[in-house]
């Protein structure tokens, strides 16, 4: 019993997983093709902006204006790209997904507002800018030029597995292997001794802060190209998402633990519930509440650990 | 009392004076402010307000906070329109409304209090979930209802004055006397100021932290309910975001996040503050979505506030108290 | 006089299976005085904290006036009549004495609606007040007292409790004399009236003075009890230390090199106009009561806390502004007084903590190669004597000694020019102490600088080769190592 526990509270990413991929698998026609189209077309998208927030929670903060930094940078930005100025717009785009971000880093550091409410309160703001810049309206009709990011493939592989897989393995690198990374994951775990060991907490802090930004006005602008529109709606979930797809590949709220490369499972997790939700014919206003629940159950998950990590010698 | 209390009475009085700067500059700049009607629809908006950040008053003074109290006004809104119109008598949609928000709010106090989860993270969630639940109810339509007793709770008028502020008077007495003068108010206070002590003094905190959040919960449905008698319609959104107008109008009342200290009187201050500042705006004329930047804005601006007041006070009292 | 109100029976106690308390037998009697000493560390916090309900027993029973009571939570055993001033007040700052003393009790008046009744609150917590002599508004809030004060609240509580057993856990650290004194009348005073006090200490001088019985603990275990009258001070130090006193601190004196730290009329939140100096192969130590401003003073050098005024040197360059990092590039390295929060991240590996510092330096290129961070995490492991299994061992699951180790280990490996030391051997068992010693030695040897700050007055007279003594945040003198005494540095504290 002791290990059958311990041994579901190890691998219960893996058990959940293959559980959930059955449960849909049985019921599509092409599980196969189901599979594949979520790993190539869905997963890439929430697999970017998931990662900012694992940063962030790495730190031992959060970062919920993911959506609306993604909805901003990618508005202001379409209105160079519907001019064919692609470069340019993306650059923008990436700029101000840093500027914003930079905003959360020097409200968490500077001005020492709790991560939770500063990116909230900013999402809350720049919610209410892209409204204003929008006015209502969308952005459609990209050129192809700028489709393509996102539509095009090499030897029969989605651009977006490449792009993703490439922020993957830079992120793994920066974080696993540089004295930046190392000093990230120090300061997360206790950002006091590691100020008191010459570290410079705040950079650090306002630079993930500032990555996390860049990687939501990425997402969006592959939303953006996917979807061949901007709108200032774009993003609503991507907080609640990302932070459930975080939570739920292990990394941990205490900061310091956890990395990327778990919420590679955690994404994959989120984006299988959601395929075999749909496939269940479950309405996709269901998503809210489901969200909310993997939030509390991986929470619960991370407790139990701790709690009966001796106990069942983990 | 007043002696020993002084900073809090200046705190109050500060308060109170910026108030009235605002009132006196809408009064002049916005056209349409200043009048009964004008006012009155503000002071019923206050109330709204005040009802929801009396329960989140509570909260914080434990040291914790509630982000899912605007889904719970949602959920709530639901709840009791769709009972409605499904034929149910309105005391009993009503009450499930209510029930709605205890259940929630008992989630919220079992995560918080019992398993010890992060109460920023387990009330986000319980947010979502009570987003999640009022949009599936009622798929995310509106639901319109055709009963006068749910119109009059929103707009009915009682001696010239709205039910509402009739209703949410009596409902602040009661939470006043709850929270300065009962055992229940005590224990909160306790445990707000450090959870070791109060725990070390013998009083079971997970008890109070459920009843807090259940407290919580009701007065969010309750204010979810004044939202759909104004309306006299359910809508899934009618709470969205409002949490954070709720948060804001406790920080700016004086009740700062970490907890044991402020109460209800300066929440009430703050919410004057916030439903002149939200009123006045449209009466300036800005659009929607200008006043939801700037709203924003505001309260991010008071959040800071708050937090580099209470950091320089932090460090004063380190140095002062062997704590 | 000679009942016997509490009685303690083979209680033991371990945590995470390192015992603590061993077989501990026990008499309390009836109106009087019982003193607990021991190290730091033998265990009589612990027994304290079991007594009064706030940890559970392993084993062993305990006896109430003579009848067996199970004392499973703070409440059991206030209810019994036993309450304990632990050294951390159990105070909440923003609500006033009365409701304070009352706290978790309040009196009741209506039951129907549960309201409070602060007026009878106020009254009793005045009368509480004026027989320890104190003339305060119980409406003041606890906020606006003194740590004197605020201490005589808590005596007010356990008055209030009708406590029959009053548990104290050093509650003189933080006094000055005179409010010392006043405590001593108010034991004096409750024991007259059949009140039983544990009184735990580690200020030998005081015992004789107030003591009726004294119990020695050593290592989880009770070495003896005897009366005071038949007790010496040398007899007391025999029995807690268990063994010869060495002279264990080893120190070979050196001529000192040039001067490496001075600071000019330093002065920020808690000191001002502090001039000390520091030069290569000394340890200089500064020397003052809790809240004289030693901690504030390093954490100002160090640059965690701002310079208000005045300017530090660093190698005689002028600093009107420090910060952490810059403290570090100047190869300062400062190893606190609180370990677990300040020293060591103790969630990560001790190869991690040891590194820490040293990171940017050893890999210029700024990526990390496992293999030189595991051989030099190792060689200071070993140089150090870290006792684990091995460098990816967490340092939470290390005694505070090794994890004290890890901490210096960090700035040894950062190869700082001149480390600080605040309260290095606080917690720590006497063989790391001794170890941590010879480090110290070791590290002056080699030409370093310290600036070491302890509570411990043979410890700093033994180490170091100069004194600074502090007082409200001033310095008031300056000791030579052939000058320094115990008493002419406590004359220069208080």
């Amino acid at each position: 019993m002791k290990r059958i526990a311990g041994f579901a509270l190890n691998y219960y990413k893996i058990i959940l997983l293959f559980a959930i991929l059955s449960v849909s698998s049985s019921v599509t026609q092409d599980p196969l093709q189901n599979i594949k189209n979520m790993i190539m077309i869905q997963a890439p998208f929430v697999m970017i902006y998931s990662f900012g927030m694992t940063l962030a929670v790495i730190t031992g903060g959060l970062d919920l204006s993911l959506g609306s930094v993604a909805a901003f940078s990618t508005c202001a930005a379409a209105f160079l790209i519907i001019k064919d100025q692609i470069f340019l717009g993306i650059a923008v785009c990436l700029l101000i997904g840093a500027g914003l971000g930079l905003l959360n880093g020097l409200l968490i550091t500077k001005a020492k507002v709790n991560p939770f409410i500063a990116t909230y309160g900013m999402d809350w703001v720049i919610r209410g800018a892209v409204y204003i810049m929008m006015s209502g309206a969308m952005i459609y009709h990209f050129s192809n030029d700028f489709k393509i990011i996102a539509d095009g493939s090499f030897l029969g592989i989605s651009n977006l597995v490449y792009i993703s897989v490439a922020i993957l393995l830079i992120l793994m690198f920066v974080f696993q292997k540089t004295v930046f990374g190392r000093n990230v994951y120090s300061t997360g775990a206790n950002t006091k001794v590691s100020r008191l060991t010459g570290v410079n907490t705040d950079l650090l802090i306002i630079i993930v802060y500032m990555i996390s930004g860049v990687l939501a006005s990425t997402s969006g602008l592959l939303y953006v190209a996917r979807l061949d529109c901007a709108e200032a709606f774009l993003g609503k979930n991507f907080g609640l998402q990302a932070l459930a797809a975080t939570l739920i590949g292990g990394t941990s709220l205490q900061g310091g633990k956890g990395g990327v490369g778990n919420t590679v499972i955690g994404v994959l997790i989120m984006v299988f519930l959601m395929n075999c939700l749909n496939v269940l014919k479950v309405s996709t206003l269901w998503q809210d509440a489901v969200f909310g629940l993997v939030i509390v159950v991986s929470a619960l998950l991370e407790m139990a650990k701790q709690r009966y990590a001796n106990y069942l010698q983990l | 009392m007043k002696k020993n209390n002084y900073s809090r009475y200046r705190e109050i009085t500060g308060l109170l004076a910026g108030v009235l700067v605002l009132f006196i500059f809408m009064s002049f700049a916005a056209e349409g402010f200043f009048g009964w009607y004008n006012l009155h629809n503000v002071l019923k908006d206050l109330l709204i307000l005040m009802v929801v950040a009396s329960g989140m008053t509570l909260v914080i003074l434990l040291g914790k906070i509630d982000m899912s109290a605007g889904s719970v006004m949602s959920l709530a809104s639901i709840v009791t329109t769709l009972l409605l119109s499904y034929g149910f008598n309105i005391v009993f949609a009503l009450l499930a409304g209510l029930l709605a928000g205890a259940i929630i709010g008992f989630l919220n106090g079992y995560l918080v209090g019992v398993l010890n989860l992060n109460h920023f993270v387990a009330t986000f969630a319980t947010m979502s979930i009570a987003k999640g639940l009022a949009l599936v109810a009622c798929n995310g339509d509106i639901i319109s209802s055709d009963s006068d007793v749910l119109l009059f709770i929103g707009t009915g008028k009682i001696f010239g004055l709205f039910f509402i502020v009739w209703f949410a008077a009596i409902l602040l007495i009661i939470m006043f006397f709850l929270s300065t003068k009962t055992k229940f108010g005590y224990k909160i206070y306790s445990i707000g100021g450090s959870e070791q002590v109060a725990r070390l003094s013998g009083i079971k905190t997970s008890n109070v932290y459920l009843l807090t959040y259940v407290i919580a919960g009701v007065l969010a449905a309750v204010g979810g309910i004044f939202m759909s008698g104004k309306a006299n319609s359910g809508n899934a959104t009618i709470g969205d975001g409002y949490e954070f107008s709720v948060i804001a109008t406790v920080l700016i009342g004086g009740t700062p996040f970490e907890g044991g200290k402020g109460g209800l009187l300066g929440t009430l201050i703050g919410a004057m503050f916030l439903a002149i500042l939200k009123n006045g705006l449209s009466m300036l004329g800005f659009t929607p979505a200008w006043q939801y930047a700037l709203i924003g804005l505001a309260i991010l601006i008071a959040i800071v506030a708050d937090v580099s007041i209470n950091e320089r006070r932090k460090a004063e009292e380190k140095r002062r108290i062997k704590l | 006089m000679d009942e016997t109100i509490l009685e303690i029976r083979n209680i033991s106690k371990s945590f995470s299976g390192v015992p603590v308390l061993e077989d501990i037998n026990m008499c309390i009697k009836k109106g009087e005085v019982h003193v607990i000493v021991g190290e730091n560390g033998a265990g009589k916090s612990t027994l304290m904290k079991i007594i009064s309900g706030v940890y559970k027993k392993d084993k062993g029973e305990l006896f109430f006036e003579g009848a067996p009571v199970q004392i499973n939570s703070v409440q059991k055993a206030l209810s019994v009549g036993i309450s304990i001033i632990h050294q951390e007040f159990n105070l909440l700052p923003h609500r006033t004495i009365g409701q304070n003393i009352f706290l978790g009790r309040e009196p009741i008046k209506s039951h129907f609606l549960k309201t409070i009744d602060y007026e009878h609150i106020c009254k009793r917590s005045k009368e509480l007040l004026e027989y320890l002599g104190l003339d305060l508004d119980p409406r003041t809030l606890v906020y606006n007292l003194g740590i004197a004060q605020q201490q005589m609240v808590e005596v007010a509580k356990a008055l209030c409790f009708e406590s029959k057993v009053l548990i104290m856990d050093e509650p003189t650290a933080t006094l000055t004399r005179k409010e010392t004194a006043k405590l001593f009348e108010i034991i004096k005073k409750l024991r007259s009236e059949g009140v039983s006090i544990i009184y735990i200490s580690h200020r030998l001088e005081e015992i004789k003075q107030i003591a009726d019985t004294l119990t020695v603990l050593r290592d989880g275990k009770v070495v003896g009890s005897l009366s005071i009258e038949d007790a010496s001070i040398d007899q007391i130090i025999r029995m807690m230390v268990g063994r010869e006193i060495k002279d264990q601190y080893e120190r070979h004196y050196h001529t000192h090199g040039e001067e490496v730290l001075r600071t000019e009329n330093l002065g920020a939140k808690r000191f001002s106009e502090v001039n000390i100096n520091l030069r290569r192969g000394e340890i200089v130590g500064l020397s003052g009561l809790v809240g004289a401003g030693r901690t504030e003073i390093a954490k100002t050098i160090f640059g965690e806390d701002a310079i208000e005024k005045g300017s530090v040197y660093v190698y005689g360059k002028k600093y009107n502004k420090m910060n952490t990092q810059r403290a570090t590039r100047l190869r300062i390295g400062l190893v606190p007084e609180d370990r677990k929060e300040e020293g060591a991240i103790v969630e990560m590996s001790i190869r991690h903590n040891i590194i820490h510092a040293v990171l940017p330096r050893l890999f210029k290129s700024s990526v990390i190669s496992k293999k030189i961070e595991l051989s030099v995490a190792s060689k200071y492991k070993e140089e150090l004597n870290i006792k684990a299994p091995s460098v990816n061992k967490l340092v939470k699951l290390l005694s505070g000694g090794n994890q004290q180790k890890v901490v210096i280990a960090k700035w040894m490996c950062a190869d700082c020019e001149i480390l600080i030391f605040d309260e290095p051997t606080r917690g720590i068992d006497v063989g790391a102490k001794a170890e941590i010693y010879a480090i110290m030695s070791q590290l002056v040897g080699k030409g370093k600088a310290i600036l070491m700050i302890s509570s411990d007055l043979p410890e700093l007279i033994g180490m170091c080769d100069r004194i600074y003594t502090l007082k409200d945040g001033k310095v008031t003198a300056e000791f030579s190592r052939t000058e320094a005494t115990q008493e002419k540095i406590l004359a220069a504290c208080v």
